[in-house]
């Protein structure tokens, strides 16, 4: 079965390099894409269920910012074991614990080069969320690409 | 006059007279009175003209003619010494020319009963019984004369040495007077001169004088009749405790001396200085307290407006304190969301960057050189930044310390430099290192920064070996701003190309570089970032080298 990505950024940029590499690495994988983090939170609710494979989630949006989202998606039921990848410019250690312990799965510091993110991406679609319903320990946390 | 009678009554006139002549000479001074001499007076012509010839036989006769001798003689000296000015000693003979023309006068009276009576020679037995009688009379009376001549004498010489001793201390009093006069003066003079107020305080009579200044001093006119009341009236009510202790201990030490307000009547305060000093009697008891007053208001006020503007010069120093530390706060602030914000546009510059490369496939070589190029350029940006952004991140004021075992950081850093320490080649050496107090992230990157440094600049050929030592030292034999105690002194020496020792100072300054960029990649942040560490950590970070010959960093850091 095909893929259902999400992806929040309010960054143009950003949104047309991640559909290209996903594109590039998957024909078949779908993208939903929210421009900050209330128009991420109304497409879930439009489209849940069925939950989608993975959530990308920018941290600095306007509206409602990554942080908010990550928490209301945790409280609400349906929304709760979607897993969340963060993808952020911010490497600060400081993001990093609070979304770790928000109960997000993934950390993906927005990388410099095409390749890189397309690599970045490559790991998380290759990820069995059947298999991988735990956390990973912190040190895993942020992805190395 | 007819020399053969002499009118007795005129002679005595005649010497009254010559007493009151000579009275008038030696106390009013009347020098032009003329005193006869003793041959030329009319007794004196009477006596040679007559009388020694004549009645010759008559003992009283020769007797009259040595008095009267005598007492011009001694009216002739007087008149001299009182020419010659010694006016005392002239006055002090009067007495006995007094006492000699008083014995001539009763001289005179027997030589005219005998002359009356014994005209004859036959009526003289009879006469002379009579005469015999006064005779010894007059004996006894010119004896009781002689002693009570002798009596006045030598009370008159008593009286004048008296005098004399008298006049001597009366020279001598003068001239103690004079000393203390002058004393005084001169005394006045520097009261007048150092402003004082004086004050004579009598303490068994409760009697209080004060000088005309001291009345001014305390908001009076100079010509008030002012009490001592009045005066501790006009002291401001919260320096009476401090008059009172002052006096208090006048009595126990003799001295006197406190400053205090005084509320001129106009409600100005003026400020006054008090000093005294207690005499005492024999008997150990206070008698009188003498002091001066001076009105020190203007050194108050001075050194008052001294202190306003000391406070006023640290506060504005305070202030701009402030402002500078905000403004570096605000600085680094910037510097921190400009370098993390440049982070961004940077990124994308570089993705696309890749995007192009790895797509257009129809760029020649030379494109292909230009986008290297460009990504070099970029890559140096974004090195840039980083550096930037990590140096404003060591302004941040509130760190996390903790005690960290230096070794484990050491394998730490290591272990993210694994790569390029292998790529070289490079042996590390360290000796066990101590647990420090240190700000865990900062502390990574100082020996991150100091390590990569020692990797980076090479000597060609020369396998890279790092040597690191721990030991402990004295603050004060490090730098004069070390405080007391001991350091933690940490050493870090390498092999590579070193440096000129006259950059061991500029080398730890922002964007400072030895090298050309195309020789050594860098941002001249690395060794500024550590220095800012040091001073974070109250500690200090020197360098030595020399080129070719490696160099060496340490690091002291307060036990």
């Amino acid at each position: 079965m095909a893929q259902r990505f999400f992806l929040a950024d309010d960054d143009d940029d950003d949104r047309l390099l991640f559909e290209d590499a996903l594109r590039e690495l998957s024909a078949d994988a779908s993208l939903t894409v929210a421009t900050d983090g209330v128009d991420l939170m109304e497409k879930l609710e439009e489209t849940v269920p069925p939950p989608p494979s993975v959530i990308f989630l920018d941290i600095n949006m306007p509206r409602k910012n990554g942080f908010e989202c990550l928490t209301e998606m945790k409280q609400i039921e349906k929304f709760r074991d979607i897993p969340v990848v963060i993808f952020s410019t911010s490497n600060e250690d400081s993001t990093i614990d609070r979304t770790y312990h928000e109960g997000a799965n993934f950390y993906i510091h927005k990388p410099r080069s095409f390749e890189k993110l397309k690599s970045a991406i490559q790991q998380i679609i290759a990820i069995d969320w059947s298999l991988q319903t735990m956390q990973p320990s912190k040190e895993k946390y942020v992805l190395h690409f | 006059m007819d020399l053969s009678t002499l009118d007795f009554a005129q002679a005595r006139t005649k010497h009254i007279l010559f007493k009151t002549q000579l009275r008038s000479i030696l106390y009013h001074g009347q020098t032009d009175q003329h005193v006869s001499s003793h041959t030329t007076c009319a007794l004196g012509e009477w006596i040679y003209g007559l009388a020694l010839a004549a009645y010759g036989s008559i003992p009283e006769v020769v007797e009259l003619e040595k008095v009267h001798r005598d007492m011009h003689l001694a009216a002739a000296q007087l008149i001299d010494l009182y020419q010659q000015g010694r006016v005392e000693e002239a006055r002090a003979g009067f007495t006995s020319v007094e006492i000699m023309a008083a014995n001539l006068i009763m001289l005179l009276s027997v030589v005219e009963n005998t002359i009356d009576s014994g005209q004859t020679g036959s009526d003289r037995t009879g006469a002379s019984e009579r005469l015999t009688i006064s005779y010894e009379e007059l004996q006894q009376l010119r004896k009781i004369l002689h002693d009570l001549d002798e009596r006045i004498s030598e009370e008159t010489m008593q009286t004048l040495r008296a005098r004399e001793k008298a006049m001597a201390n009366e020279r001598k009093f003068q001239h103690s007077l004079m000393q203390i006069q002058v004393a005084e003066q001169r005394l006045r003079l520097a009261v007048e001169a150092s402003d004082m107020g004086t004050f004579d305080w009598d303490l068994e009579n409760q009697e209080f004088y004060s000088s005309p200044r001291l009345v001014e001093i305390f908001g009076f006119s100079a010509n008030d009749v002012v009490t001592h009341q009045q005066l501790i009236a006009a002291l401001h009510p919260g320096d009476l405790p401090i008059r009172e202790r002052a006096i208090r201990t006048s009595f126990a030490t003799g001295g006197l001396s406190y400053e205090a307000r005084v509320v001129w009547p106009d409600s100005t305060v003026h400020w006054v200085r008090v000093h005294g000093k207690i005499v005492h009697n024999t008997d150990k008891k206070p008698l009188r307290m003498y002091g001066t007053v001076i009105d020190i208001t203007q050194q108050k006020t001075f050194t008052e407006s001294l202190e306003i503007k000391v406070k006023e010069r640290t506060a504005e120093l305070e202030k701009s304190n402030n402002a500078l530390q905000k403004s570096n706060e605000e600085l680094a602030q910037f510097a921190f969301v400009a370098s993390h914000d440049l982070q961004e546009p940077l990124r994308k510059i570089q993705t696309f960057a890749t995007r192009i490369h790895a797509t257009e496939t129809a760029l020649t070589d030379r494109g292909k050189d230009y986008f290297r190029r460009m990504q070099q350029a970029s890559m140096q940006m974004q090195q840039l930044i980083a550096d930037v952004l990590s140096y404003s991140r060591m302004n941040a004021t509130e760190q996390h310390v903790e005690v960290l075992e230096l070794g484990g950081l050491l394998a730490k850093v290591q272990e993210q430099l694994s790569e390029r320490i292998e790529t070289v080649g490079a042996t590390i050496e360290a000796d066990a290192l101590p647990a420090m107090k240190v700000i865990p992230y900062q502390f990574e990157q100082l020996l991150s920064n100091i390590l990569s440094n020692a990797l980076k600049y090479i000597k060609p050929g020369v396998p890279p070996r790092v040597v690191i030592t721990a030991d402990t030292v004295q603050g004060k034999a490090i730098d004069s701003s070390a405080v007391e105690g001991m350091y933690h002194r940490i050493t870090i020496t390498d092999n590579g190309i070193g440096f000129d020792p006259q950059y061991s100072e500029r080398i730890f300054q922002v964007f400072q570089r030895l090298h050309g960029k195309n020789e050594y990649e860098g941002t001249g942040i690395g060794l500024a970032i550590c220095k800012k560490i040091m001073d974070n950590h109250h500690g200090f970070i020197t360098a030595a080298g020399e080129p070719g010959r490696g160099a060496t960093f340490t690091i002291y850091l307060p036990m």
